[in-house]
């Protein structure tokens, strides 16, 4: 399974962290565990864990990164990590909102 | 890619926060008696811990945030308060993989297991069938797995895991352990005897040979790719397939 480009990830969407995931803040950014997949992922900086962690409270995972101040340029970047969060269901879609 | 600051392997030379999981031996008691068991089990050390102080260690596994433990032994249903422990945990977000041999898992013990996201079980199981397993683990053993694999599949219980010490005598049965994995949609398990406890008094007698080895070997290349293994060669094969750009599956994460 390849992870998805991130041109394929809905930056405009509502998204979440799955209702199964830990999060642990690590010095390099953070440390997700899913207790239901039972697999561990590495944010490999607290600019993404600021993301990650924003999403719950945002519109769209595109306020999310503004709300964690990441500039457009970098955008892209961040959607190829957010789609590699999707891909492994540490991050879900947000209904009803 | 600018999300990532420094190679994440410069970041691991200060070390975690606190560990992903913690090996837990609760007790020492066992309903049975092993002949190459690496703790010795069998009788119940007087000084493990009481109900009070093993929930204060769980406290504290919540404060380090550590995800997991793995909870072994003995046999740790032996303990009256063993499921009173489980939930415990998993109140405080502490979530637990037990090894058993089977006794207590009951169809009532499995629907409860099932309901739960937080907990992960493991089976042990030394042969794939009654006389090579029971020669090992001792008379009834065999059945008494089953009949918990049995209960644990029939109350929904996806993907538990079945852990076979590789043996002399089972390394032929290979193929039959994935197939009772399968049948009861759970996860092959294969681990290293160790010279350790009574596992160094039938050591002679049970490590596999060389050429058992190589077969052991060619038999994970060619069907290991959804069997769980502490053997250095395959782990790192499932860790360089494993690895993404931001993430990275957990190494198998049970304890020996």
């Amino acid at each position: 399974m390849n992870p998805p480009r991130g041109a394929g990830f809905d930056l405009d969407a509502p998204w979440q962290l799955h209702p199964q995931v830990s999060v642990r803040p690590e010095r390099f950014g953070a440390l997700l565990y899913h207790f239901g997949t039972r697999r561990l992922s590495f944010l490999k900086s607290p600019e993404l864990f600021s993301v990650v962690r924003s999403l719950d409270a945002q519109p769209s995972a595109r306020a999310a990164c503004a709300e964690a101040g990441i500039g457009s340029a970098d955008l892209p970047a961040y959607a190829r990590a957010l789609a590699t969060l999707a891909a492994s269901q540490m991050i879900c879609g947000r209904t009803g909102s | 890619m600018t999300v990532t600051a420094a190679p994440l392997v410069e970041e691991f030379r200060y070390g975690l926060a606190a560990p992903i999981c913690l090996t837990w031996e609760l007790t020492y008691a066992c309903n049975l008696s092993c002949v190459h068991c690496l703790s010795s089990s069998g009788h119940r050390d007087s000084r493990e811990l009481s109900t009070a102080e093993c929930k204060r260690l769980i406290d504290e596994f919540e404060r380090m945030q550590v995800f997991y433990v793995n909870i072994g032994g003995g046999e740790p249903t032996v303990r009256p308060d063993f499921w009173e422990l489980v939930d415990y945990a998993t109140a405080h977000h502490v979530g637990v993989k037990f090894s058993t041999n089977g006794l207590r898992i009951t169809p009532d013990v499995a629907r409860k297991l099932a309901g739960s996201d937080y907990i992960d079980v493991q089976i042990s199981l030394d042969g794939a069938t009654a006389d090579v397993n029971d020669a090992v683990r001792g008379p009834g053993s065999f059945d008494m797995a089953m009949r918990a694999m049995r209960n644990l599949a029939d109350a929904g219980f996806a993907g538990f895991k079945i852990s076979v010490v590789v043996t002399r005598h089972n390394v032929a049965q290979l193929d039959a352990f994935k197939a009772i994995a399968d049948a009861f949609g759970a996860q092959l398990r294969i681990t290293r005897l160790r010279p350790s406890g009574r596992g160094a008094d039938v050591w002679d007698e049970l490590h596999p040979t060389a050429g058992q080895q190589r077969e052991l070997y060619d038999w994970l290349v060619a069907r290991g790719e959804n069997v769980l293994t502490v053997t250095p060669s395959s782990t790192s094969l499932a860790t360089a397939r494993a690895c993404r750009a931001s993430t990275c599956a957990a190494q198998d994460g049970w304890s020996a």
